[in-house]
């Protein structure tokens, strides 16, 4: 398949490496100037621009947190002058105030260029309709599928999410031959078009699906369903938006784009980057971001990075699907284990109809210990402890096979359990209370 | 040929079992005899209750997994060695009991053997072909 950089996208790593030296020293240099909270977090660890020779230097530097949004909202991290900013996108997220991020010209150009790259990836092009059903406002989601398809020369369908009558009306009749948006929603589309009789009239081949994780299980499940190829995209607001990474056809890893983003991978505990390969948070820095830079972003992502040279051609390394958030991480018995991960075993086994559950963490006589309490439907239910026990048995080794670790399965009753309000209250670790 | 028997998924907490019975009495449903299979974390109720669609219907309402099934009842003798004869016509058929127990109903004058076999239908026809004929009981 196409390629719409190879210059910038199978760039020797050596090279790479060079161009990215350049703009983190230029990036350092206009942010201390111009952002104060960068200016005090360097001066307090006694570090000057000219401290930073290149990427080996990376390290040096201080991290930046989602908090630093909050504090200094809206405008008091933008390197910008504000009449150069063309545009702000904001995320409310489950907490707390919301965040802004903003803009210039070369930015967007920059970010529809990220989204273009994925787009000639995986055999788009000027002949296509992208149909973008993300949600369009202040979210990234729509605007930045938008800007890419636009950026390839596609004819761009901007139906925005919801309406799902209208929205598979318009697939049908203007031909959508490209479908963004989030992966459940592209499982509901595809569930109604199946209850309407219109597979056999879409004109879809591919599907690009981020914002929210997924599992291979779901992609399968939307391929089957719309007849398409699903890739998967990775992005977040602070450091762009959609298209920060993405799949290429061989679809084995995620595509940094490491000319505008150096991703790291570090120990959440201690900030230590960690060994090439390893599993630990990621950290973005944005070397060519000019209205909204951040060095050393803490994503909360749990991830991998692989910097072998995939077979597209392309050098820029390659990062898994996050395993999970940070937040979420729950260390039993020296074992990383997210939430997700247990979900995933809940949700294959219940044949997709997501059952209440608990995660309870305690420690007893200095081990760590795993229940996870789990409503049962009624047809898991059959007369006999036989058939009880036997599903028990059946999550524990799925559990462990997924985890590692072992677990205890509970069986509850059907709404036995507290509605949860959000993933946190799922999960009861009381280790900490002893 | 069957009787309809009520299983109820009860979890280990206290007055689980307790909180079962009360759902039946405040629906004025009778149990004519019960028995629980048990394991560590949860417990496995079998009801013989007159009214068992009633009873399904409002324990279920109440939140708690329940389904029913039927099983074959047959009587014995109140007297040594009949239940072995019963068992022995299934072990010849090369059928093996998932459970069984035992209650009395005025309507009938010996006990009944209340039996859930591996396979209900050759079960049944082993029975009848040994003489034994399965008993069934007043349920709504
Ligand atoms: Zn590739």
């Amino acid at each position: 398949m196409a390629i719409l950089h190879p210059e910038i996208e199978c760039m020797p790593r050596e090279e790479l490496k060079k161009l990215q030296s350049e703009r983190l020293k230029w990036q350092v240099a206009r942010m201390y100037e111009r952002v104060t909270l960068f200016r005090k977090r360097m001066d307090a660890l006694g570090l000057k621009p000219s401290d930073i020779n290149g990427v080996e230097d990376l390290h040096k530097l201080p991290f930046s947190y989602k908090q630093d949004l909050r504090d200094y909202y809206p405008y008091g991290l933008f390197a910008e002058p504000l009449k150069d900013i063309v545009r702000v996108h904001a995320s409310s997220g489950t907490t707390g105030k919301q965040i802004v991020v903003g803009y210039t010209q070369k930015d967007l150009d920059d970010w529809a260029d990220g989204v273009a790259r994925m787009m000639v990836a995986i055999g788009l092009g000027e002949d296509d309709f992208v149909q973008v059903s993300y949600g369009y406002g202040l979210f990234t989601g729509g605007l930045g599928a938008h800007g890419g398809a636009e950026k390839i020369g596609a004819t761009v369908i901007p139906t925005s999410a919801g309406n799902t009558q209208r929205q598979i009306q318009t697939m049908v009749d203007f031909g959508s031959t490209a479908l963004c948006c989030t992966p459940s929603y592209a499982l509901y589309l595809g569930e109604s078009i199946e209850e309407m009789g219109l597979k056999d009239q879409l004109s879809l081949k591919v599907g690009i699906f981020g914002a929210e994780p997924w599992t291979e299980d779901m992609r399968h499940t939307i391929e089957n369903k719309l007849n398409i190829k699903a890739y998967d995209i990775y992005g977040l607001s602070e450091i762009m938006g959609p298209g920060v990474s993405y799949e290429c056809e061989c679809q084995a890893g995620m595509h940094v784009c490491e000319d505008m983003f150096i991703p790291e991978i570090i120990d959440p505990d201690t900030g230590e980057v960690l060994p090439e390969g390893a599993q630990g948070e990621l950290v973005f820095t944005t070397i060519t971001k000019e209205g909204f830079p951040l060095i050393r972003y803490r994503t909360r992502d749990i991830c991998e990075l692989n910097y072998e040279k995939c077979a597209c051609g392309r050098t820029h390394v390659r990062m898994k699907k996050p395993q999970g958030r940070t937040d979420d991480m729950l260390i039993i018995r020296g074992v990383n284990v997210f939430p997700s991960q247990i979900e995933e075993v809940l949700l294959k086994a219940s044949n997709g109809a997501m059952p209440n559950y608990q995660i309870i963490v305690d420690r007893v006589n200095n081990n760590d210990t795993l229940d996870i309490n789990v409503e049962m439907t009624a047809e898991m239910f059959g007369d006999d402890v036989k058939t009880l026990a036997a599903t028990e048995k059946m999550l524990e080794n799925e559990v462990r096979s997924v985890l590692g670790i072992g677990a205890k399965i509970h069986l509850c009753n059907p709404k036995s359990l507290p509605k949860s309000e959000g993933k946190a209250k799922r999960v009861f670790d009381n280790r900490k209370l002893h | 040929m069957y009787i309809i028997q009520l299983s109820v998924f009860v979890e280990n907490r206290h007055g689980r079992a307790c909180d079962i019975m009360e759902i039946l009495s405040e629906n004025n449903i009778n149990i004519l005899t019960l028995s629980i299979a048990d394991t560590t974390d949860f417990g496995v109720m079998r009801l013989i209750v007159d009214k068992p669609e009633l009873a399904k219907k409002v324990i279920t309402e109440a939140g708690v997994i329940c389904r029913t099934t039927r099983v074959i009842a047959v009587p014995v003798d109140h007297t040594p060695g009949e239940l072995t004869k019963l068992l022995k016509i299934l072990k010849d058929a090369d059928l093996s009991v998932e459970y069984l127990y035992a209650f009395c109903v005025e309507e009938h004058s010996k006990p009944i053997i209340v039996l859930r076999p591996t396979h209900r239908e050759p079960a049944l026809k082993a029975l009848i072909a040994a003489g034994i004929e399965p008993v069934t009981i007043e349920q709504e």
